[in-house]
């Protein structure tokens, strides 16, 4: 039997066939973004199928295709930025622990919540956005927060975070079980029998063997923070109109007053037409996340799906 | 270490024991206020409104239209995304890391984005031509909210089935080979088999992260109820129209639909998968 | 036929330098070698995962380097068996051939002579998770084999099996390659269990091959100090060497000097003597022919078929005797004749570490 010229050419068309929808993959992609090339082109703007919804037109329009001169836009990007990084820290800092005991402890319902928890990842965002504000208009918090004298829902601080959060934790808490699951329990076993306590065992020898899957986490948790759109819009709204006086003093000494989150802004500039704004503010929104995602595969980190 | 009297123990033991239970108290914590907001939601919304809105035939009607865009989606995406999957787990891709970013471009960049970007995607060529050929106008539409569906998950399918291939030791394929056996037919009778719960959880989650997808769609499809309000984007629709009831009610729906969903999968793929 | 030419491959840490090995027709042929030299490789190479940077595989004179694993009819049995999971015992010994597309009855018979000359036959309904050692291994080899493959290739197919069944289940892979006529190249990293099976070994180390051969050519005449320490040669030690008619002179530290009939360089050089080769012997009973030096017996420690003798002549030898109940412990600590004939000391040249 000397080379069965069939199996050949299956093998052949198979291993094209898997290339061939990998290729469709990366060329749509790419497409997907470069087709709206012309966005960026003052002078032809994609005529946008809007939604009536808000009609305060007070937005000059003279900065159509040159975004980038817009200091409300570099403003917009200092607020997405930070608070994308405070929910990714809080959700580092409650998530990693949580992460840790769902790995390791035996917690009674522990497949229950497994569930729960990774069910938020396919909450649409929108449920999310509005049984926030249920929560914090209608519920026992309503009146903590008129106790506490501050307010949660429309504003940028603690408002922006707490909708990012949601969604952020739970992916972030994904990768980082993974992460800790990675590491061999037989280590930590070993650190203690050597007189280390659970604190240390972890603090030496687990953390720095989970390291790239943690950090990879970390940074999944930023780009889904960066990523959110609808629980933002409906649990905080828009701040570009807001006079002034509204803003606290240290949201505008930090640049951040009179902007809006990033994708809430891309949106709302294309509903009014400029459409070549927003989609400026949509390429700028393109290069950040790609620039996280090709670290998130530099940095490796095996093991995890968001 | 060698002060063993009880008091140094217990203090010892005290001290050690901090670690485990913050990390509990975080589980607790999230816990705690994951189910504070069902329950604050579900209180506002009172048992005796909530029936009410389940009887609508308009609620079932929306429910009916998330549940079969979504699962032709998938179906979609499946297609495209088991090969991709293949190729990713077993296949060498020239500049792996780049490829990786760019097939995963679509599903992290905010799907807002993503709406805005299916514009210039289906008016110009090919893609134009290409809908044309077949037939399809893209616009008000279930075949619009379908394709944005398509459009949002299929990367996400292809890491999924990556994550589900990477599962199967290669040395069986090698086997399976060595015995004469073609690659379709040991990708057949051995790569899918040994896959299959993988797959099959790997389903229901794509099918679970098209249901939830809607700001796409609202730059994309724009809102015709009936024709294009699948569940999330009737929450946002009917949230601006002040309809409280109406958005509560879908919300606790998609919570609901969420779990049940994630609970399924975890029976199906088991402990060894990944999520 | 089987015939490697030239092969070299690089795999990360892993490489190949030029292999060159031939097997015949029914032979058992053993490919020895310690952890990670590459042998696994190698059999991956033949089986066609790997393809070669250079070199080729011929089989009864046909090139199949470029051929695909499916098109090569090269059985393999990998070292942890591999069974399909979602298959019974029978449907696994039945795949290769239902990927040929053989007619039912003549698959049903096949697998059924088979698993008769396994004896595996009760086993036909069992799924693998549900096999032990053995019969997973049965079940692998008879997978292989039922495709009447030109060769088989088994990677390490004793390792992960219990000390006592190991060879048990050498024994039954020598009756099967036997019973089947067919060509067998075996890989292992156990000297004793290369022993038990072949009819020639070929030992590899760091990517290359050190000596191919029967089995009493590479005990007897080790290539090179590899081979030598790999096949057991207890007592090597430096020594420096001078060349005289009929062989060397030997000059192993201040006072020892040993005669071999191996013909060697002059200059510092290192000996090898196995230690079945070293007779001791009373100090009444001299054997004719000299080559004896005088010893004292440090230790004795019996073993199931040989008396380990641990003698010092200067330097610290290892002797092993087979004599049955000769040299008992009422020797230690007496004086002894220690003859080593010139045929058992082996040169070889010094490695500088």
């Amino acid at each position: 039997m000397s080379g069965r010229p069939s199996a050949r050419l299956q093998a052949r068309l198979f291993v094209a066939g898997a290339y061939a929808a990998c290729v469709l993959l990366v060329l749509g992609s790419c497409w997907l973004f470069l087709s709206n090339a012309g966005q960026l082109v003052p002078g032809r703007p994609v005529p946008s199928e809007a939604m009536e919804q808000w009609r305060t037109d007070t937005r000059p329009k003279a900065f159509a295709g040159a975004f980038w001169r817009d200091a409300s836009f570099w403003r917009s990007v200092n607020l997405s930025i930070a608070t994308s990084t405070i929910t990714a820290l809080v959700a580092a800092l409650v998530g990693i622990p949580a992460a840790y005991a769902l790995s390791r402890y035996r917690i009674p319902g522990r497949k229950l919540i497994d569930v729960l928890f990774s069910s938020i990842i396919v909450l649409p965002a929108s449920a999310v956005g509005l049984a926030l504000i249920v929560m914090f208009q209608h519920g026992p918090l309503y009146r903590l927060q008129q106790a506490l004298g501050f307010k949660v829902p429309h504003t940028i601080f603690p408002g922006i975070v707490v909708a990012q959060l949601v969604l952020a934790l739970a992916m972030g808490l994904s990768a980082w079980r993974a992460a800790f699951d990675a590491v061999p329990r037989r280590f930590e076993h070993v650190a203690r029998s050597l007189g280390s306590s659970r604190w240390r065992a972890f603090w030496t020898v687990t953390l720095p063997a989970a390291k790239t899957g943690l950090i990879a986490g970390f940074i999944l948790a930023w780009v889904r923070a960066m990523a959110e759109f609808g629980s933002v819009l409906i649990f905080c709204g828009t701040f570009r109109e807001l006079p002034l006086s509204r803003f606290p003093p240290l949201n505008q000494a930090l640049q951040m007053h009179q902007a809006d989150f990033l994708s809430v802004a891309m949106w709302v500039e294309i509903e009014f037409g400029n459409v070549e704004y927003g989609f400026g503010i949509a390429f700028a929104l393109v290069l950040i996340s790609a620039a996280s995602v090709y670290a998130i595969h530099c940095i490796g980190g095996k093991g995890y799906v968001w | 270490m060698t002060d063993g009297s009880p008091q140094t123990v217990r203090r010892r033991r005290f001290r050690g024991a901090m670690w485990p239970a913050a990390c509990i108290a975080a589980v607790v914590a999230i816990l705690a206020a994951y189910l504070v907001l069902i329950a604050s939601n579900a209180i506002y919304l009172g048992w005796g409104d909530g029936l009410y809105f389940l009887k609508q035939p308009r609620m079932w009607q929306r429910l009916w239209l998330t549940v079969w865009t979504s699962a032709l989606a998938t179906c979609f995406s499946m297609v495209i995304g088991i090969p991709a999957g293949y190729a990713l787990s077993r296949l060498r891709l020239p500049a792996p890391r780049l490829m990786s970013t760019l097939i995963d471009l679509p599903v992290m960049v905010p799907p807002a984005a993503v709406g805005a970007f299916l514009f210039g995607f289906v008016r110009t060529q090919p893609v134009r031509g290409l809908l044309n050929l077949l037939g399809l106008r893209l616009g008000h539409n279930a075949a619009g909210v379908v394709f944005v569906q398509f459009v949002v998950t299929v990367a996400f399918c292809a890491r999924l089935m990556k994550a589900a291939f990477d599962t199967v030791n290669p040395r069986f394929e090698q086997v399976s080979r060595s015995l004469g056996a073609s690659l379709p037919r040991t990708f057949l009778r051995v790569t899918l088999p040994l896959a299959k719960r993988g797959i099959l959880a790997s389903l229901i989650v794509v099918w679970a992260r098209a249901a939830a997808e809607w700001e796409a769609l609202m730059l994309f499809v724009g809102g015709t109820t009936g024709q294009t309000d699948v569940l999330p984007f009737a929450i946002y629709l009917d949230w601006n129209g002040g309809m409280m009831g109406w958005c509560v009610s879908m919300s606790l729906i998609c919570i609901l639909m969420a779990v049940v969903a994630m609970g399924a999968m975890r029976l199906i793929g088991g402990r060894s998968y990944v999520w | 036929m089987i015939q490697i030419e030239n092969l070299s491959i690089d795999l990360g840490e892993l490489r190949l330098r030029d292999i060159s090995l031939s097997i015949r027709d029914g032979e058992y042929m053993v490919l020895l070698g310690p952890t990670g030299v590459g042998k696994t490789v190698l059999v991956e190479c033949v089986v066609g995962i790997h393809r070669p940077r250079a070199g080729r595989i011929l089989v009864d004179g046909e090139d199949i380097t470029r051929l695909y694993p499916e098109e090569r009819n090269i059985g393999y049995v990998p070292q942890d068996y591999a069974l399909f999971p979602n298959m019974n015992v029978a449907r696994n010994l039945a795949y290769g051939l239902k990927a040929r597309k053989l007619p039912a009855p003549e698959v049903q018979d096949r697998v059924e002579r088979m698993m008769g000359l396994l004896g595996i036959a009760h086993l036909r309904h069992r799924l693998p998770l549900n096999l032990s050692g053995g019969e997973k291994q049965r079940v692998a080899l008879g997978r292989a084999l039922v495709t009447e493959p030109r060769v088989l290739l088994l990677d390490e197919p004793l390792s992960a099996l219990d000390e006592n069944l190991r060879c048990e289940l050498a024994a039954e892979l020598r009756r099967i390659q036997r019973a089947v006529g067919g060509t067998f190249l075996h890989v292992c990293h156990d000297f004793d269990e290369a022993t038990d099976v072949a009819d020639r070994i070929a030992i590899m180390n760091e990517g290359r091959l050190a000596q191919v051969g029967a089995m009493e050519d590479v005990l007897q005449r080790p290539a090179s100090l590899f081979v030598a320490r790999f096949t057991r040669t207890r007592n090597l030690l430096d020594a420096t060497a001078e060349r005289t008619g009929s062989g060397s002179r030997l000059r192993i530290g201040e006072a020892l000097v040993l005669a071999s009939d191996a013909d060697s360089l002059d200059g510092p050089v290192t000996i090898g003597i196995r230690p079945e080769d070293i007779e001791i012997v009373p100090e009444a009973e001299a054997p004719a022919g000299g080559h004896c030096v005088k010893g004292t017996v440090v230790d004795i420690r019996p073993r199931p078929t040989y008396t380990e003798v641990e003698v010092d002549v200067g330097v610290a030898l290892v002797a092993h005797d087979r004599r049955n109940g000769k040299v008992t412990e009422s020797l230690i600590g007496k004086t002894v004749l220690v003859h080593i004939p010139p045929r058992a000391v082996k040169v070889f040249p010094r490695e500088t570490q």
